[in-house]
């Protein structure tokens, strides 16, 4: 605990001082500002990518690979990690087999099948059309219009590598039926590059991720889309690159969001506090920790994802509410003193510990997110932490200051007149309102209402809201006087008498129904589309298809290394590439799989005739490195990239699956690496995992095993930072019951509202956590205050929760409003955050304002019943007569 | 002479039942049993056999992980496998064990066949010609013919006995005939222990060759080529076969019982014949067949046959009609 001298002493020196401090903080905040001309609003690939494996991954693998002890063993794996073995195989290998940014253009046609000169020529040129995309990896393009995708045929004796269009793009239903031929003739053509019913063709082409340029690709597949869409042809666009494009149109949305939020904030200020002041000083200490927060983000170097938006909207609602519980104190304590400097000192100096205490839970809390090894994750939590912490210089240093500066508050209120029509009418007015609002947001999702804004997307159930709020305004702005008082009668009544042992019970039984719930959340099962886009969304209609009528959209990569030059031109390793690939087929979903085998195969059939008895590995090396010097001789350089490396040490096998879910992505990793555990060989060493299956079993374990270690830490550090600040065991215990009430319930709703756990609701949940505990810390503060005034436990909870629960049920309105518009976002994933946080702000606000006066009430804790009140008859005991 | 040298029991378990889409490997070779059993090996040690025509199937657990290219059937029951580097594998037990033989070769040895239950044959690679006169036991190595001449811009690069020889059948026990590169056709009529050269019109590769009696016989090769005779090969003649427009496909193994026939090919190719092999028309499957080929077609007594393809495909004939065993 601070000293309660040190505080006083500081809100002096900040009163003295006041005018070397506001230049300082000026100077400080006008360099940040400078800096925002930097920011950077986008996705960044890489940043999805685990950098360092997690430290249970690197300790089981210490204890398996090393004779190390238990000891050494964990002190590496915290200390060095080492780098993600999938990521790192993956980067390794990028630059030899392709990316696995892998966009995806599909050609449907409405009627008959794709054999048609028509289709073909519109293929070629979407094709051609991607070909001249920014960042796209050259020789990782590929349709059947594309001359890389090739049929490999014998005539007269003679080797025939040509490409499926050969000899030109279709012009007759002759040549379209010779392309049909091609395609069906030649294995690993049908099925990757055209459906298995015909009816469509698709192009894939690999980006680099740090050369995408998301507005370009916008731009050019978008011309492309309307260009070749017509009456006969459906065109869909899907993959991640287009993935993460799609996400970024929605900046404007975002931007729109913002705006919603601040206004509907700067409503609520001015509604509680009824005076212009109210409203600009917690907007400006809001605009001062943006500044800080983003110019921070900014120096070091960070881009600012639109998708984890939703963190910094609900952060900067934070700081507002920092701002209004000390607004609302000062108020208080000048209404009661009318002294200025006194109000100031007494109200801040009240609210020093609780907001220190809240700030840096919060603050670290955040922080503690960054032990997820992933830089998304860990740029939020620096960025956000910083914001956080920004608080105590935008609220907690400068409102002393501006408050010193400008007019106290009026003496009184101003007068409210309740308008012409009656409460309960108008209470039937906004119950109207609010059902309307339901049916058109429920209309919306059934049937979407098309893009009105154009370009900023369809705003789902915004419209809905926009009709009413004039409605729900104007009922707030003339009752909120009456509401809140009657939330707070209501809240104190429900730890009155039998209730609080209901309550109580309340608790326990969400604790085990909540529990119970939330065993069953798993990761990421779906896919990242569905995960960030509505199922209706264009792109999740693409990416449906793709797993529809195509084989492996989703490809598992191992890599074979040989460990030697040329390894792979030897029967050998060849041998135990082609056990393993039969293997790998047999596992669960896999369809098919592909490797440099079948060229070996074909090659070696081809070099006999075509016989397909002689469509085995050849035993004799030399025979093998011919078979490679024909086939380079005969084809374009780079086509056997994806299935081997230049030096001939290093192959691939790829196995096709259909579709993917966390579970079959962890079995068939297991699956394959029980083979290479069952049958050892020195010939070759199979690597696991590449492709998006190693990238997503890499994100996948980096979320799930620190989603774990992350709550835990935070709710530790909540825990460590409550008893630093009052120092009572059971006391901290009971505040911990709403923090870890609202995790468990917010879990049992993502698992009732079918949401996955993935990279950006880890953040999420621990800002949840952190920031949630607050509304227990300002309650609980208060209630040691009065607990000092009035020596009676029952009397000083209920007058802590009359006189801070106004301001708690404020501040939680702010917090839900700064989430809330979340909810009409186009974006599933920001509407689902934002839901989730108002809805962990909602249980967190019910947690600290009922659950933990009744749990104090029926627990009495020894901190209070043993305390000697130290102000018993001085202060503020006046106000006992508002309770 | 080569001595008979038994290397010992391969190690064989029971056969344990498969289904078609556990098949995954190319299948190479058919052949039936007296007792109406077929035969079919591929690769990667596959040895199944069916007694239903194909319906259901066993796998005859054998260690060796080679590939198996040819399989005979004797008139006495036993079986006969060849494959890579001379390999020879006998079974005399309907394939509960097998024997491993020294054939005194390390070529690859592509087809084998029966002349009656004591005499039998196996060809393959460098123009190899090995031959039993007790079921196996002891092989011999059988020269190729002196006057075997190949096409004179071939002539200058490959000597004559390097020839490939892809094919063997015996429709009598004393007279057979085998097929292989550059056209060629080789004749016995004393059972297999002198050959001789026949005449062709074509100078390209022949996969298979197949006879109805001694008189009536059907070679077939690269480039859709499908080669005629009615007096025994004094005289060879081409057939038109009714290809795909555009692609010119390789035909692989032929048979013909009665007026019945099959031939089959690359890329899902089948023909039929219904007038006793004279004219020839191609069946349609479904263009999922075209990524597969067919490697060999075998009809039995009754006139049923089962061809045997890559990715473990089987199609079961039964007289005019084909059915697809997989689905």
């Amino acid at each position: 605990m601070i000293p309660q001298s040190w505080i006083d002493a500081y809100l002096r020196l900040l009163l003295k001082y006041s005018g070397t401090i506001t230049i300082l903080v000026t100077a400080l905040t006008l360099y940040f500002a400078w800096n925002l001309t930097g920011l950077r609003l986008h996705t960044e690939f890489f940043d999805f990518y685990p950098k360092f494996r997690t430290t249970y991954s690197a300790f089981t693998a210490c204890r398996a690979e090393t004779d190390k002890g238990f000891l050494p063993c964990l002190g590496t794996s915290i200390v060095k990690p080492g780098p993600d073995p999938y990521i790192q195989i993956y980067n390794d290998f990028r630059e030899m087999f392709g990316s696995a940014n892998v966009m995806s253009v599909i050609v449907e046609v409405k009627d008959g099948d794709i054999y048609n000169p028509e289709t073909l020529q519109k293929l070629d040129r979407i094709t051609k059309h991607i070909i001249n995309a920014k960042g796209v990896v050259p020789y990782q393009i590929a349709s059947i219009a594309h001359p890389k995708v090739r049929s490999i045929t014998t005539r007269a004796g003679a080797l025939e590598i040509r490409e499926l269009y050969y000899p030109g793009v279709p012009q007759t239903q002759e040549d379209a039926e010779r392309v049909r031929f091609g395609v069906h003739s030649t294995r690993g053509v049908r099925g990757l590059y055209t459906s298995l019913d015909d009816t469509a063709a698709v192009v894939h082409a690999g980006f680099w991720e740090e050369e995408l340029d998301f507005n370009f690709l916008y731009k050019h597949m978008t011309d492309m889309k309307n260009a070749e869409q017509d009456a006969k042809h459906n065109i869909y666009i899907t993959g991640f690159p287009w993935l993460y494009t799609s996400v970024l149109r929605y900046t404007g949305q975002v931007l729109l969001v913002f705006l919603a939020t601040t206004v509907s904030l700067a409503f609520l200020l001015y509604v509680y506090f009824r005076t212009w002041t109210g409203v600009w000083v917690p907007v400006f200490s809001g605009v001062l920790s943006t500044i800080w927060g983003l110019g921070i983000a900014v120096l070091l170097g960070f881009n600012l994802d639109p998708l984890v938006l939703v963190i910094p909207v609900f952060l900067t609602a934070r700081a507002l509410s920092h701002s209004v519980q000390s607004m609302d104190r000062y108020h208080e304590e000048y209404y009661h003193s009318g002294d200025k400097e006194k109000a100031i000192i007494d109200s801040y100096g009240h609210l020093f510990p609780p907001a220190i205490a809240s700030i840096i839970t919060d603050g670290i809390g955040l922080l503690v997110v960054a032990v997820a090894p992933i830089p998304l994750i860990q740029k939020v939590a620096v960025f956000a932490s910083f914001w956080v912490v920004s608080i105590f210089i935008s609220v907690v240093t400068l409102h002393p200051i501006i408050l010193k500066w400008i007019d106290p508050p009026p003496k009184e209120h101003a007068e409210i007149k309740v308008g012409p029509i009656p409460m309960l009418r108008g209470l039937l007015y906004v119950g109207i309102n609010f059902m309307v609002v339901a049916l058109l947001a429920f209309a919306n999702v059934t049937y979407p209402v098309p893009d009105i804004l154009g370009g900023v997307g369809s705003f789902r159930g915004g419209w809905a809201l926009l009709w009413c709020l004039p409605g729900i305004c104007w009922f707030w702005f003339y009752y909120a006087e009456k509401i809140y008082p009657a939330i707070t009668w209501v809240t104190i009544e429900a730890s009155e008498g039998w209730r609080r042992w209901a309550m109580v019970l309340l608790t326990i039984f969400l604790f085990i129904f909540g529990g119970a719930q939330a065993r069953h959340l798993k990761v990421g099962d779906m896919s990242p589309g569905m995960a960030l886009l509505f199922a209706d969304h264009p792109y999740n209609v693409g990416w449906d298809k793709l797993n529809d009528k195509f084989l492996g959209a989703s490809q598992l990569i191992v890599i074979a290394d040989t460990k030697r030059p040329d390894g792979i031109k030897d029967s050998k390793p060849l041998q135990a590439i082609e056990e393993f690939t039969n293997y790998m087929i047999g596992a669960e979903g896999a369809s098919d799989a592909v490797t440099i085998i079948d060229i070996v195969k074909r090659l070696a059939r081809l070099y006999h005739d075509g016989d397909p008895r002689w469509g085995l590995i050849p035993d004799n090396p030399k025979e093998i490195g011919q078979l490679f010097y024909v086939f380079t001789n005969s084809s374009a350089p780079g086509d056997l990239n994806r299935f081997m490396d230049p030096s001939g040490r290093f192959a691939t096998v790829l196995t096709l699956f259909r579709g993917y879910s966390h579970k079959i992505i962890t079995e068939s990793i297991e699956y394959g690496r029980e083979f290479a555990k069952k049958n050892p060989t020195d010939e070759v060493e199979f690597k696991f995992a590449g492709g998006l299956f190693g990238i997503l079993a890499a994100v996948n374990d980096a979320v799930e095993s620190s989603y774990w270690t992350n709550i835990i830490l935070i709710w530790l550090i909540v825990y460590i930072c409550l008893y630093l600040t009052y120092g009572t065991f059971v006391g901290c215990a009971i505040l911990m019951i709403p923090v870890v009430l609202s995790q468990v319930v917010a879990e049992a709703l993502m698992v009732m509202m079918k949401i996955d756990m993935n990279v950006n609701s880890l953040p999420i949940a621990a800002a949840g956590a952190g920031v949630g505990v607050d509304y227990g810390i300002y309650h609980f503060s208060r209630m040691i205050d009065s607990y000092d005034e009035i020596g009676d436990l029952d009397v000083a909870v209920d007058h802590a929760t009359a006189t801070t629960g106004k301001a708690i049920i404020f501040t939680a309105t702010t917090m839900i409003a700064g989430t809330i518009f979340w909810w009409f976002s186009a974006l599933k994933f920001q509407a689902e955050m934002g839901f989730l946080l108002a809805l962990l702000m909602a249980f967190n606000t019910f947690g600290g304002l009922v659950l933990v006066p009744a749990w104090v009430k029926v627990v009495r804790p020894s901190f209070f019943v043993n305390r000697v009140p130290k102000r018993l008859g001085q202060g503020s005991g006046g106000s006992l007569a508002k309770a | 002479m080569v001595a008979l040298c038994l290397y010992g029991l391969a190690d064989v378990a029971n056969a344990s039942s498969v289904t078609h889409e556990e098949i995954r490997q190319s299948l190479f070779t058919t052949c039936t049993s007296p007792d109406g059993r077929r035969w079919i090996v591929g690769e990667l040690g596959r040895v199944l056999s069916t007694a239903d025509n194909g319906k259901t199937l066993e796998r005859a657990n054998i260690e060796g992980r080679e590939a198996y290219l040819s399989v005979a059937c004797s008139p006495d029951g036993a079986l006969l496998i060849t494959g890579q580097r001379g390999l020879v594998m006998r079974s005399r037990d309907a394939g509960q064990t097998w024997q491993k033989l020294d054939v005194g070769t390390d070529r690859t040895l592509l087809s084998a066949t029966y002349a009656d239950a004591n005499t039998v044959f196996a060809v393959g690679d460098f123009g190899t010609i090995v031959r039993s006169a007790d079921g196996g036991d002891t092989w011999t190595s059988i020269a190729l013919p002196t006057d075997l001449s190949l096409p004179e811009d071939i002539a200058e690069i490959i000597e004559p006995g390097d020839v490939l020889l892809y094919g063997i059948d015996f429709p009598s026990a004393t007279d057979g005939w085998i097929a292989g590169e550059f056209g060629t056709i080789l004749v016995s009529h004393d059972a297999g222990l002198t050959w001789a050269a026949q005449q062709t019109p074509e100078e390209t590769t022949l996969f298979a060759i197949a006879f109805a009696d001694t008189q009536r016989g059907w070679a077939v090769g690269i480039d859709e080529v499908m080669l005629h005779t009615e007096d025994g090969g004094t005289t060879w003649t081409r057939q038109a076969v009714p290809g795909r427009a555009g692609f010119v496909l390789g035909l692989y193994g032929v048979d013909v019982a009665g007026n019945i026939g099959w031939a089959v090919g690359d890329n899902g190719l089948l023909l039929r014949t219904t007038d006793g092999g004279r004219t020839w028309e191609r069946i349609d499957l479904p263009i999922e067949f075209a990524a597969n080929w067919f490697r060999d077609i075998d009809l039995n007594a009754k006139g049923e046959g089962l061809i045997v393809g890559g990715h473990g495909v089987m199609l079961y004939t039964n007289n005019d009609q084909v059915q697809n065993l997989g689905q």
